[in-house]
């Protein structure tokens, strides 16, 4: 008896054929970033390159010495770090949507952005983001910026287990203010603005695998804790009253839920700067083409955020090859009118 | 010592910030039975199905066939709740969202196993909801989205069910429909309902007993007919009333001076 029983939704041959696809999907993406730019490679020998580097196979790709090693040294570290960044900040995104059951949400709502940004300000025109020390303490002081908001956000928020829309409310608050801060830091330095701008657009250049190393955890923590919490982010769209006469205790898990998302975000926008829009676009998105459902919202967004960034960068650096564009210009250049596109097409009310 | 109550209140009272909604109720269901509170807007009816549920803090206790509530998911095995109003998630299929119902069994994080489906399966023949379940809830009309929110409740296996004003927004028909199908699973599953009813004369109808609170605490409490009493009804609502006497319960209607 493979038959569903009757009265239940044949969903789990949707849920699986709809991982396969964005597995795949996240696959050809990671493929493309390695294969074009400047230098353009074959994608089948790239993607031998890629197998060889399995430990235990040994494949002959074909590319020459000097493509080996933009493939390995110069491609794959950058392709990795946007993947990382795009599915935490996607899957971030998604679970504040569940926490707050609001649209709009995004870690940037409880001033991640905000605080990460004045941590960055501060690093830059201090003169500490010279790289004359072991590590870079731009990321550092982004991070440190992001926590201190979130917490801020959360202590005038949640001062007595107030509703989620006073967090909210507090988040904006926090976040105003600290980018005030962050303008008076700046206005006191100009010489500084045109670095601390060009952090502020985003980037994921990187020159090694510090970056990526260094987002790993945090891209981990958020994508496991994230994973087992689908089904109390399904349980929350009821709203608190109702979850919690179904079993769940919803201030703990929103407290887990922000937390974890908002460390990853944190973690993210410390080595990329603030790309906006892809904690937004890329879970509706998926809320269009599958559903609701966070079983699948979660896990697709991992892929299908860090699919949408490493293509994002792609167009970044090759569109006004050889320059550069900030990849918070691309994702929501390419990102805002795909949208619309979904969004018009789709026959699912979402929210 | 007698059988184990279903639901058990010993000096209970509610406080919002500061202000007593009600204090001192004290109210036994046994297994099985059906009970009523009734009372005007704002008498706290909501807040005592509130305080069984666990939801908000309370003064006294609460006791469920013996058990106090400890944690959330325990609870919600014991103690299934339909809401006044159903915040009904956008784009939520009937199956996704009668499913949520199991997660006192299966756990929070956990995996849907075939007894979940199959509990689930049961229900949508019973509750003939079989021709919805890929239909988003939120497509539905009163009247089937009130059985689904049951078919949600009912899917707790919880043995005492919680009804707020289950018939608000729905037309004569489909009121009638609801409550004959609660009495009908409460007789086959043995369910104990707790309920709140704003139409005085269907509360009569659907329940074996009922409570009135008003002015902060159990004005009356017994059968029907020695609750709903020309005074009581004048003295607690406010309403000039007749009350016609029904062999399935009193009738109550406005008293009018209408036209003459």
């Amino acid at each position: 008896m493979t038959e569903p029983a009757p009265g239940l939704p044949a969903s789990a041959n949707l849920s699986r054929r709809a991982l396969l696809l964005a597995v795949g999907f996240s696959l050809i993406a990671v493929l493309a970033g390695l294969a074009f730019g400047p230098v353009s490679l074959p994608i089948l020998d790239v993607a031998r390159e890629l197998l060889d580097m399995i430990p235990g196979v040994h494949i002959e790709s074909g590319l020459s010495g000097t493509a080996t090693a933009i493939v390995r040294e110069i491609r794959l570290p950058r392709v990795v770090l946007g993947f990382l960044v795009g599915g935490t900040l996607s899957v971030g995104g998604a679970a504040y949507q569940g926490a707050f059951r609001n649209p709009l949400a995004d870690p940037y709502l409880l001033g991640v952005a905000a605080g990460a940004g004045l941590g960055a300000t501060v690093a830059i025109t201090s003169n500490l983001g010279d790289g004359a020390g072991f590590i870079d303490p731009v990321p550092l002081a982004a991070f440190a910026g992001a926590l201190i908001a979130v917490v801020l956000s959360y202590a005038a928020g949640s001062a007595g287990g107030r509703s989620a829309a006073s967090l909210i409310l507090a988040g904006v608050a926090v976040a105003s203010f600290l980018t005030a801060v962050q303008t008076f830091v700046l206005q006191a330095n100009s010489d500084a603005f045109r670095e601390v701008y060009s952090w502020i657009l985003g980037r994921v250049a990187t020159s090694g695998w510090s970056e990526p190393v260094l987002l790993l955890p945090y891209f981990l923590l958020t994508v496991v804790v994230l994973m087992r919490y689908r089904n109390a982010l399904d349980l929350l769209a009821v709203g608190d009253e109702e979850a919690e006469s179904l079993g769940l205790e919803p201030r703990k898990v929103r407290l887990i839920v922000v937390v974890v998302a908002s460390l990853g975000a944190a973690a993210a926008v410390s080595v990329s700067g603030l790309i906006g829009f892809v904690g937004i676009i890329v879970p509706h998105t998926i809320r269009l083409l599958v559903g609701v459902s966070y079983r699948l919202v979660v896990p697709l967004s991992v892929l299908l955020g860090g699919a949408f960034m490493v293509l994002a960068d792609l167009a970044a650096r090759t569109v006004v090859d050889p320059a550069e564009l900030p990849i918070g210009v691309v994702t929501a250049v390419l990102g805002a009118p795909f949208f619309v596109l979904v969004l018009r097409s789709s026959r699912r009310e979402v929210w | 010592m007698s059988q184990l109550n279903a639901v058990s209140l010993r000096n209970l009272g509610v406080s919002f910030a500061g202000h007593q909604v009600f204090s001192d109720v004290d109210l036994d269901v046994a297994d099985g039975e059906w009970v009523n509170i009734v009372g005007p807007n704002g008498a706290g009816k909501t807040s005592l199905l509130r305080a069984v549920l666990g939801t908000i803090e309370f003064q006294g206790e609460v006791h469920v066939f013996g058990a106090r509530r400890e944690r959330a998911l325990e609870w919600a095995s014991r103690v299934a709740y339909v809401p006044q109003t159903p915040v009904i998630p956008t784009g939520i299929t009937v199956g996704a969202y009668v499913l949520l119902g199991r997660s006192a069994h299966r756990g929070v994080f956990g995996k849907e196993r075939a007894v979940d489906q199959q509990v689930v399966a049961d229900l949508f023949e019973r509750l003939k909801l079989g021709e919805f379940m890929d239909r988003t809830v939120d497509s539905l009309s009163g009247g089937e989205r009130q059985r689904v929110v049951l078919a949600r409740a009912l899917a707790q296996q919880a043995r005492v069910l919680i009804l707020d004003e289950p018939t608000t927004a729905l037309d004569l028909g489909h009121q009638q429909q609801v409550l004959e199908l609660v009495d009908a699973l409460r007789v086959s599953d043995g369910l104990t309902v707790l309920a709140t009813l704003h139409d005085l004369t269907l509360a009569a109808r659907y329940g074996d007993r009922m409570l009135l609170l008003a002015d902060g605490g159990v004005q009356a409490e017994g059968p029907a007919a020695d609750v709903l009493t020309v005074t009581n009804i004048a003295r607690y609502f406010g309403a000039d009333v007749r009350i016609i006497d029904d062999e399935a319960g009193p009738i109550i209607v406005p008293a009018t001076t209408f036209g003459r």
